[in-house]
């Protein structure tokens, strides 16, 4: 099993920790919390356009379960709010003073990408190798190079390899619709906005890389060419 | 060329919104990270529209755009904000008289009709505004002419009072010749 803990600490000195489990082989993240998941979580509720589970095998939206244990502690929070966090995974710890949406933003990215989501898929073997609090540059090297990479082993030669990135830039679509819907859900959650605003964060992302490989990766092509 | 702020207390929000604007190229765009900055800014530069976040430190959307709506009644105001509440959207009628509200995450297309619009409506306004006032000095002047020939009437009547025959000749009165 791969932990992650992400802990927050805030200017009054009040904590807030979770434990992430991640099974080493599916890179699926186990239950965050036994508790019955609240009614925005159902499936139906704000559905995302795109998504191909149905309701009788999940009757609740796998990234929204694992999220509202998340969400739950932060109703009070603004996006602005001051927080320390403090993020161990088993190779390193990092910590940052930040601000809520971006600490936030960091774990919200790795529960979409390890709950059972055929949208947020693509995304496990990022996480395997998680990098809390990325930057837009870094998460674009990561995001090619995996997916160059995930190419390799699954078509079996790298001849046939997709170098115009158009279904990594499908994917980025198909996740931009993902973070909609969610945010939709958020909104009807909470009562501040630091959990909504991070799921904005995270779409602009998913926004920047399809626009970015569009543009010949300009803004990374230089660390490759001196 | 028209002039558009865009204010947001997260500095990727303003990257992302520049980098989806940019392609417009009769649209010179100015961020502001801080709202009091921004305020500054409006205070000495006009601009045709302001885009604003509702939740940030120190001055919410709101306010700010209140504030704005002062300074340049006739700029377009728009709020981006990915959670508000009743409260904050009637203030944000109410008080800082937006155009619209957008949501985040935006859609890139809806997000760049809506501004187009909203300076349409701005044109619209600005172009309604100078018909009325040209429409205002016209009817001065006409006013004008009117008292000065009404004058004319009372001090000289025979000038004023022609008689015109059917076939559109002046009659003179031949006592009057």
């Amino acid at each position: 099993m791969l932990t992650i803990t992400y802990d927050y600490i805030f200017p009054d000195s009040n904590k807030v920790c979770f434990d992430l489990n991640i099974d080493n082989n599916t890179l699926v993240l186990s239950k965050l919390s036994d508790c019955s998941p609240p009614a925005w979580t159902y499936l139906n509720f704000n559905k995302c356009k795109n998504c191909t589970l149905v309701d009788d095998e999940y009757p609740n939206c796998p990234v929204a379960v694992n999220l509202a244990s998340i969400v739950s502690k932060f109703t009070d929070k603004q996006s602005y709010d001051d927080v320390t966090v403090e993020i161990k995974t088993p190779e390193r710890v990092i910590s940052s003073n930040t601000t809520m949406q971006r600490a936030v933003s960091s774990l919200l990215g790795l529960v979409m990408a390890t709950s059972s989501c055929p949208h947020t898929k693509f995304l496990r073997p990022m996480a395997r190798f998680h990098l809390p609090l990325a930057s837009d540059e870094e998460t674009i090297v990561r995001a090619c190079s995996f997916f160059l990479l995930s190419e390799y082993f699954q078509t079996g030669t790298a001849v046939s390899v997709d170098m115009k990135m158009d279904k990594l830039k499908e994917s980025y679509r198909q996740l931009q619709i993902v973070n909609n819907a969610l945010a939709e859900r958020l909104r009807s959650a909470t009562v501040k906005d630091a959990a909504v605003n991070a799921v904005i964060l995270l779409d602009l992302f998913a926004k920047t890389l399809p626009y970015s490989i569009d543009e010949a990766l300009s803004e990374i092509r230089y660390i490759f060419q001196n | 060329m028209y002039q558009i702020m865009l204010v947001d207390d997260e500095e990727n929000i303003l990257k992302a919104l520049k980098r989806v604007l940019k392609s417009n190229t009769d649209w010179e765009i100015e961020t502001y990270v801080k709202p009091e900055d921004a305020l500054k800014r409006a205070k000495t530069n006009n601009f045709d529209l302001f885009l604003s976040d509702f939740r940030m430190p120190v001055m919410d959307g709101v306010k700010f755009l209140t504030e704005v709506k002062s300074l340049q009644p006739e700029s377009m105001r728009i709020i981006l904000s990915g959670f508000t509440d009743l409260e904050a959207l009637l203030g944000a009628i109410n008080d800082a008289q937006i155009y619209r509200f957008v949501t985040k995450p935006w859609s890139d297309y809806d997000l760049v009709s809506t501004i187009r619009q909203a300076l349409g409506y701005r044109d619209m306004l600005v172009e309604n505004r100078r018909l009325a006032d040209t429409v205002r000095e016209q009817l001065a002047e006409l006013e004008k002419r009117k008292s000065a020939l009404e004058k004319l009437q009372e001090q000289h009547p025979e000038l004023v009072n022609v008689n015109w025959s059917d076939d559109g000749s002046i009659v003179i009165d031949e006592k009057i010749a």
